[in-house]
């Protein structure tokens, strides 16, 4: 095989995955930015989005219908939850945030346990997806070009509503100043609950995006957390930039480590994460200490 | 504190093994253990505010340690719980040194990454784990000496209730110690303890190891206990349940933890006979407990208990008739 | 060779210079006020000598040894005391124990983690000595959160002079006190000061404060040092009367 095709090829492979990280870690970088909570619970609501996407789209049988559905599901579920479990704790100290994401995570994933079951669910992308294209003579799964465009699409539209819109403006400025919004006459709950209701809904459209990949199933939550809080670790945590190229960094890593050096795949990100950690605690584009 | 609930509970430990049959000893065993496991995590949580999500990492380490120690070496039983001990401890300074780097919120992300990655290890390192069967039929091996007094039912009740008081009057002297003190510093306000002398990131790293290895202990003593120690065991849900245990029984109390423990048994026993959504139940009451009720069971009883004693030293004419 | 001898202090946010290349030097026994307009950077001039602020440039040097790089407790241990500017205290903890924690932390077994018995008697002594020495005797068991403000301003005095400083670092121990409290404080820290013969570096915005405690004087604006000297020179130097003392005519 020409080197070059298979570098290109695992070139896209790593963009592929890193559009899957950046449904995760955007959410988790948005909510954490704004209302300085880490989400725990991120991995088991793109567990949700998995499981509700692929139930969705088994009872329609349309690939496009199960998208809005794991992502309007997941959405509905953090903003309940953020009217319910974080409303009474505004004003506390951000230990007990960590406690009922942390809580929820454990809720969550024993309920989709209960209501799904043990088996894996599969959910097939629509027929035009399902071949491959040819990259410099070498076969790719064309799905994996739409997970790449997908995620374009995602990052792109998600920096548009921050920086383009008059939600977005407001999002900043509680971000930078809560109090001084909400004298300003800005809607603080509100926003609060929308913020997390769309990082949520980020994190159930990658469960259901990622299905036909690796289908749906009990455990994909806790792997794909951890590879998200390394990539805003390594990007800077609440930096939308730092995500971006966190997300890319380590989609690499893992991607090229596991065709390069199989036998050390599982100890890739954990070594990018320590030097990252070394050299620059805050993260890439973190703010100082 | 008065010596008569000391004295009390010393009384109930030594009475049980008489009182209580097999499988009710198997299990007031498991609430020790389950509550040394708590309240070295208490010592994190309440003291340091450290928010461990990978606090299984410890308890697994210990488990299979002192589990292979016995299987695979063949060392007695104390050696083997002593080693466990010693290696988690060791594991514990280079992965407390670089989450002790980073506060707060990245503590917690490291500390739950780190316990998945000793989970992902077990899990594939069949040869020295079992990979996921685990490793069945581990023997408690009695040494010479005739430390085969401990590897019975009630021996190892004995050992257990040697070992997990010994633990809890360590951890009460290092809570009073200078160093337990300086904690609670760096607790309340790191910069103003920091500019007093105290370094905060050495304090928390002590902490973190002194934990550990504490973790590593019961982790150790379970492995003994059940004899199958398996990857499950470095789960995360199993770093939730723990953390389950302080909340519920109280952070910063040491004994809280073990209230926790007993109660989070209680409840797996009595739900999960009537429903399959045990864990599910427990997770609400998680959530719960830290909006409604933050300093747990025992910081609710030692306020009302001070709430009782009270009214009559605020109000003395109401004592008066 | 003085005391506390710092050289070329710099400290730059992005463009601006917060302090820029400052030279100041406190001889042993010292009572040195640095003043100057808001924003003149004399905060940030303590955060640069007590390590809490990483420094741009520059070098502090204290009883001889260079401390440029050490942190802040490091710093403290080394025998420089500190206040803030605002009030830092251990807030759900009664006063003793946030003096004791003071005491504590500069003996050498500040963190033992084993207890230490009779250690432990003679830091709750000195914790006591020094509460009541700033008037805070009676209020020993009171959670520090709950002391009125001038009283948590003097718990933080107690918590610095029972580490029994070489230096003693204060950030505007009046700033927001009553004309009562203040008057009350002065006369305290002057009687003080005066019994322990430590070095002291005081900001402070009422010039009264200062013209009371203080012999030299140091002048900082926009970062830099504009004058120093006797209250006398300082009150007499042009440059001063136009960047601060014009403006409160």
């Amino acid at each position: 095989m020409d080197q070059t095709a298979l570098f290109v090829v695992q070139g896209l492979n790593a963009l592929a995955l890193s559009a899957l990280l950046l449904f995760i870690a955007l959410g988790l970088t948005l909510v954490f930015g704004i209302m300085r909570i880490v989400n725990f619970a991120h991995g088991a609501v793109y567990m949700l989005g998995a499981y509700v996407g692929a139930t969705a789209g088994q009872a329609t049988g349309s690939f496009w219908l199960a998208i809005p559905a794991a992502a309007v599901a997941a959405a509905l579920l953090g903003w309940l939850f953020e009217r319910l479990a974080f409303r009474p704790l505004y004003g506390r100290e951000g230990t007990a945030f960590l406690l009922v994401t942390f809580g929820l995570a454990l809720c969550l994933t024993e309920a989709i346990r209960l209501t799904w079951g043990a088996d894996a669910r599969r959910l097939e992308p629509p027929e035009f997806l399902g071949g491959v294209v040819f990259v410099l003579d070498e076969p790719f799964p064309s799905y994996r070009l739409f997970l790449i465009a997908a995620g374009i699409v995602a990052a792109g539209g998600l920096w548009l509503v921050l920086h383009r819109t008059r939600l977005g403006l407001l999002i900043r400025a509680v971000s930078q100043n809560p109090a001084m919004a909400g004298a300003l006459g800005v809607d603080v709950r509100l926003l609060r609950g929308a913020v997390f209701a769309i990082g949520c809904g980020l994190a159930g459209a990658g469960g259901v995006l990622a299905v036909p990949l690796i289908t749906a199933y009990v455990g994909m939550g806790a792997s794909v957390v951890i590879d998200a809080f390394v990539v805003v670790m390594i990007g800077g945590m609440g930096s939308f930039v730092g995500t971006v190229a966190g997300s890319a960094l380590v989609a690499a890593t893992q991607t090229f480590g596991n065709f390069y050096l199989p036998e050390m795949a599982l100890g890739i990100t954990y070594a990018l994460m320590i030097v990252v950690l070394l050299l620059r605690p805050g993260g890439l584009f973190g703010e100082e200490e | 504190m008065s010596r008569l609930p000391w004295l009390a509970g010393i009384a109930a430990l030594a009475a049980a093994p008489i009182a209580l049959a097999g499988f009710h000893l198997g299990l007031l065993t498991e609430v020790l253990i389950l509550g040394l496991f708590a309240m070295s995590l208490d010592l994190q949580l309440g003291y340091a505010r450290m928010v461990s999500f990978g606090h299984a990492g410890p308890y697994g380490v210990g488990a299979f340690a002192a589990a292979l120690l016995m299987a695979k070496a063949g060392w007695p039983l104390p050696c083997a719980l002593a080693g466990a001990v010693a290696i988690t401890a060791v594991v514990a300074v280079p992965v407390g040194w670089l989450c002790c780097r980073a506060g707060g919120v990245a503590f917690a992300m490291l500390t739950l990454a780190f316990a998945q990655l000793a989970y992902a290890v077990a899990y594939k390192w069949q040869s020295l784990t079992g990979g996921s069967d685990g490793l069945a039929g581990v023997p408690r091996v009695a040494g010479p000496f005739g430390l085969e007094l401990f590897t019975g039912r009630v021996g190892y009740y004995a050992l257990t209730v040697a070992l997990v008081g010994s633990a809890l009057l360590a951890a009460r002297a290092f809570v009073a110690s200078p160093m337990g003190r300086a904690l609670v510093a760096v607790r309340e306000n790191e910069a103003r303890a920091e500019a007093l002398g105290f370094d905060p990131r050495r304090l928390r790293l002590a902490a973190f190891v002194l934990s550990n290895a504490l973790a590593g202990l019961a982790g150790a003593l379970y492995a003994g206990h059940v004899l199958f120690v398996s990857p499950e065991l470095l789960l995360w849900t199993v770093s939730g349940h723990v953390l389950v245990m302080v909340i519920l029984g109280g952070t910063g109390t040491l004994f809280g933890p073990f209230l926790g423990a007993a109660a989070f048994l209680m409840l797996e026993h009595e739900v999960s006979a009537l429903t399959e959504s045990w864990a599910l139940i427990l997770g609400f009451i998680f959530i719960v407990t830290v909006i409604v009720m933050p300093e747990g069971m025992w910081g609710l009883g030692a306020r009302l208990l001070r709430g009782a004693r009270r009214p009559p030293a605020v109000e003395p004419r109401h004592a008066a008739p | 060779m003085p005391l506390l001898e710092c050289t070329g202090l710099s400290r730059a946010w992005g463009a601006v210079r917060a302090v820029d290349g400052v030279d100041i030097a406190v001889e042993a026994g010292e009572v040195r006020a640095v003043i100057g307009p808001n924003g003149a950077g004399k905060t940030t001039l303590f955060n640069l000598i007590t390590g809490a602020v990483p420094k741009t440039a520059g070098r502090v040097v204290f009883r001889g040894e260079d401390v440029s790089r050490l942190p802040p407790h490091a710093v403290a241990r080394r025998g420089i005391a500190r206040t803030f500017q605002v009030t830092a205290l251990f807030p759900r903890l009664t006063a003793l124990e946030n003096v004791r924690l003071g005491a504590q932390a500069v003996r050498p077994d500040a963190m033992r983690p084993l207890p230490v018995g009779a250690a432990a008697a003679a830091t709750t002594e000195a914790a006591r000595a020094a509460l009541a020495r700033v008037g805070l005797a009676g209020l020993a068991d009171v959670a520090a959160g709950v002391l009125s403000h001038g009283d948590q301003r003097l718990l933080e005095v107690a918590m610095a002079l029972v580490q029994r400083p070489a230096l003693l670092i204060l950030d505007e121990p009046t700033q927001g006190m009553s004309v009562e409290e203040t008057q009350h404080t002065v006369a305290l820290l002057g009687r003080v000061l005066a019994a322990e013969g430590t070095a002291v570096l005081l900001v402070e915005h009422d010039l009264q404060v200062v013209f009371a405690l203080a012999r030299r004087i140091t002048v900082l604006h926009r970062g830099r040092r504009i004058a120093e000297g006797t209250p006398a020179e300082v009150r007499a130097d042009a440059a001063v009367r136009d960047a601060y003392l014009g403006n409160l005519d």
